[in-house]
């Protein structure tokens, strides 16, 4: 017992000990800043900074005034490189209360190595932050995480990238501060286009890997799960969980389980700061997944097509679409994807008899080609005795109304076809002067300017 | 994300400070973050605030750590120690291996050869001292009896001789007694004074 007695007094001591420690260092790292301000503001003197003739230099008094950048010396661009992108964890805490601080960060390195004219140290730069985010990337390409985290990241450099440039057109919002911070001596067009391109691969990888732990769930969870008997009572718990387990207490997939992992998705993408418009197009991407994968099974299963299976599918839409409404993503054009199978899903349930049903299914399934329609009004299959089957004769009915149809005529629907991807331009509001660089990410080399 | 939701990050607000693992710490941080989003417009005034706050998560992310490994190392080592202990018992008990029996604490073993082995319980002594102090006592009365008698003080012919019996009990004046109760001392030691 003596022994324990002594080994907790010991790691108490440590403990004092290391507190200690980062008393210091914080104290040394303050006083280091401060050195180096004071002598930044002395080299600045003459360059015509705005900020400089406002204020006349005066008291020391005031807060230093800084510039939003951040020096390092060309030795150290490999752990520059190593401990901003190769290194870092997606989860941490500072990247968990500004997300798309990395960005920024290495946006104000850029902007330093613009300000000293240096080609050399720039360019080189550049090429290792691109090289740098392809290799975390492709070193975690089956993580979502990691994945979401490099792609709001890229995309916010690459807004930094546009929105300092100097260009007209992405000035428009910027603060005068702003605008005077934009890059003085080089034109990095060609940079943020081979960034653009990553940022692209990296939208696909990270779709591919939603797409690939989403779809054992759709066809279980959309089709075959009977939520529905009689009463439509039971109302999924679409809850967000910290493991993304896909059963639910019957051990099968149901739509909760795909409402669960969209969840997943969409928290782990908003907590990495990805910027809004790009998480909808993720979210419609997966959205026409599920639609087009969903629709394929019901032109090739005859047991799918029957009334039943028709309001199943119609009510695990409208679930789909509540889940859009909580997450505020309703405008995202996710809900347009699934037309083609909620239109397939009214054709299951609607009555097949008279002419005028002829007449209102031609009109109304304007999503569905004839062949389609005519495959759904084949194979479909009556419940019970009492109900008969479509007749031949109407179906040609039907197919008379769509005689001047003139679209494609597949079958099925490509469900691995990706919607293009768009960055569009968004400046930030962050005032690089402001930001600072926190101790965890291990950059004590990097000096404020 | 509203109430309501079962949202796990705020979750860790709630629990108790030495039940904390490094991976709240994250999500105190996240929903810290979000919050400080809400509040800042312009990116300058929080912005001082915000970086604050990081620190001291990063404080608070090391402390935590630490307690957590410092709990496990204790742990281990307490684990360690008992198993030690439990091993060190059974090696001392099989190496007196005559009784078979495995000596735990406050157990005392005895070799039978030994002379100055103990052998007497303590209520034997405690009986055996008191009979003594009692037969003191009327050692010294009848000490200052005989005084008296040879200083003629006390009229007698001749003096009583007191059988001092050890083996009768104290009260009696039957100079003949041949009562032989055994006293404990007797039983003990059993032989006769006279």
């Amino acid at each position: 017992m003596e022994g324990l007695t002594l080994r907790v007094e010991h790691l108490q001591n440590e403990n004092g000990k290391l507190q200690n420690l980062f008393q210091e260092k914080s104290n040394i790292n303050e006083d280091i800043r401060q050195e180096v301000s004071r002598l930044s503001s002395e080299n600045s003197v003459c360059r015509c900074d705005l900020h400089l003739r406002v204020h006349p230099k005066q008291t020391p008094a005031l807060p230093k005034e800084y510039l939003g950048m951040l020096e390092y010396k060309r030795e150290d661009e490999a752990r520059l490189i190593q401990n901003i992108i190769t290194d870092l964890k997606p989860k941490g805490v500072a990247v968990n209360v500004i997300p798309t601080l990395p960005a920024f960060i290495l946006f104000m390195c850029v902007r330093h190595a613009d300000y000293l004219n240096d080609d050399n140290k720039l360019k080189s730069l550049m090429n290792r932050i691109i090289q740098g985010v392809k290799k975390v990337v492709l070193a975690h390409q089956k993580d979502v995480e990691s994945l979401s985290f490099w792609l709001s990241n890229t995309y916010q450099l690459l807004n930094c990238l546009k929105q300092y440039s100097g260009e007209e057109q992405f000035l428009k919002q910027s603060t005068p501060r702003q605008k005077k911070n934009c890059l003085q001596n080089f034109d990095l067009s060609e940079h943020r286009q081979i960034l653009s391109d990553l940022a692209i691969q990296i939208y696909h990888q990270l779709i591919s890997v939603m797409q690939k732990t989403l779809t054992p769930a759709i066809v279980p969870g959309m089709l075959e799960h009977e939520s529905l008997q009689g009463i439509s009572s039971m109302k999924p718990t679409g809850f967000r969980k910290r493991s993304s387990s896909l059963y639910n207490d019957s051990e099968t997939y149901s739509i909760s389980s795909i409402l669960q992992e969209l969840s997943v998705f969409y928290s782990a993408m908003s907590h990495h700061g990805m910027e809004q418009s790009l998480t909808k197009q993720a979210v419609k991407q997966l959205f026409f997944l599920i639609g087009a994968t969903t629709f394929n099974q019901i032109m090739l299963r005859k047991d799918m097509c029957s009334c039943r299976k028709g309001m199943q599918i119609r009510c695990n839409i409208s679930y789909l679409e509540e889940w859009l409404k909580e997450n505020e993503l309703q405008s995202c054009g996710a809900i347009d994807t699934l037309r083609p199978l909620a239109q397939a899903a009214w054709l299951l349930q609607v009555n097949k008899s008279t002419d005028e049903d002829a007449k209102e299914i031609a009109e109304k399934c304007t999503e569905l080609n004839p062949v389609q329609i005519v495959k759904i009004l084949n194979s479909y299959t009556p419940i019970d005795d009492f109900e008969k089957r479509v007749t031949s004769s109407f179906v040609r009915q039907v197919q008379s109304f769509l005689q001047e149809y003139e679209g494609a005529t597949q079958l099925m629907l490509d469900t691995d076809y990706r919607f293009q991807v768009t960055f569009p331009f968004y400046p930030s509001s962050t005032a690089l002067e402001s930001l600072q660089v926190p101790s965890s990410l291990n950059l004590e080399f990097l000096t404020r300017i | 994300m509203e109430f309501g939701e079962e949202s796990s990050p705020a979750l860790a607000f709630e629990k108790n400070a030495f039940e904390l693992t490094v991976e709240d710490v994250y999500d105190i941080s996240y929903v810290i973050g979000r919050d400080l989003l809400k509040i800042s417009s312009t990116g300058e005034e929080v912005s001082d605030l915000q970086f604050r706050i990081v620190r001291v998560l990063e404080m608070f992310e090391t402390l935590v750590n630490k307690y957590n490994l410092s709990v496990e190392e204790l742990k281990m080592e307490r684990d360690n120690l008992k198993a030690e202990l439990d091993r060190i018992i059974r090696e001392g008990s099989s190496s007196s291996g005559q009784t078979g029996q495995t000596v735990g604490a406050n157990q005392l073993v005895v070799d039978l050869n030994d002379p100055n082995r103990p052998r007497f319980t303590m209520q034997e002594l405690k009986e055996v001292l008191q009979e003594r102090n009692q037969l003191k006592a009327q050692l010294m009365v009848a000490q200052e009896e005989l005084q008296l008698y040879k200083s003629g003080i006390l009229p007698q012919s001749e003096p009583t001789m007191v059988d001092v019996d050890l083996s009768t009990p104290p009260a009696t004046e039957d100079s003949s007694s041949t009562v032989n109760e055994k006293t404990t001392i007797g039983k003990l030691f059993s032989f006769r004074r006279k």
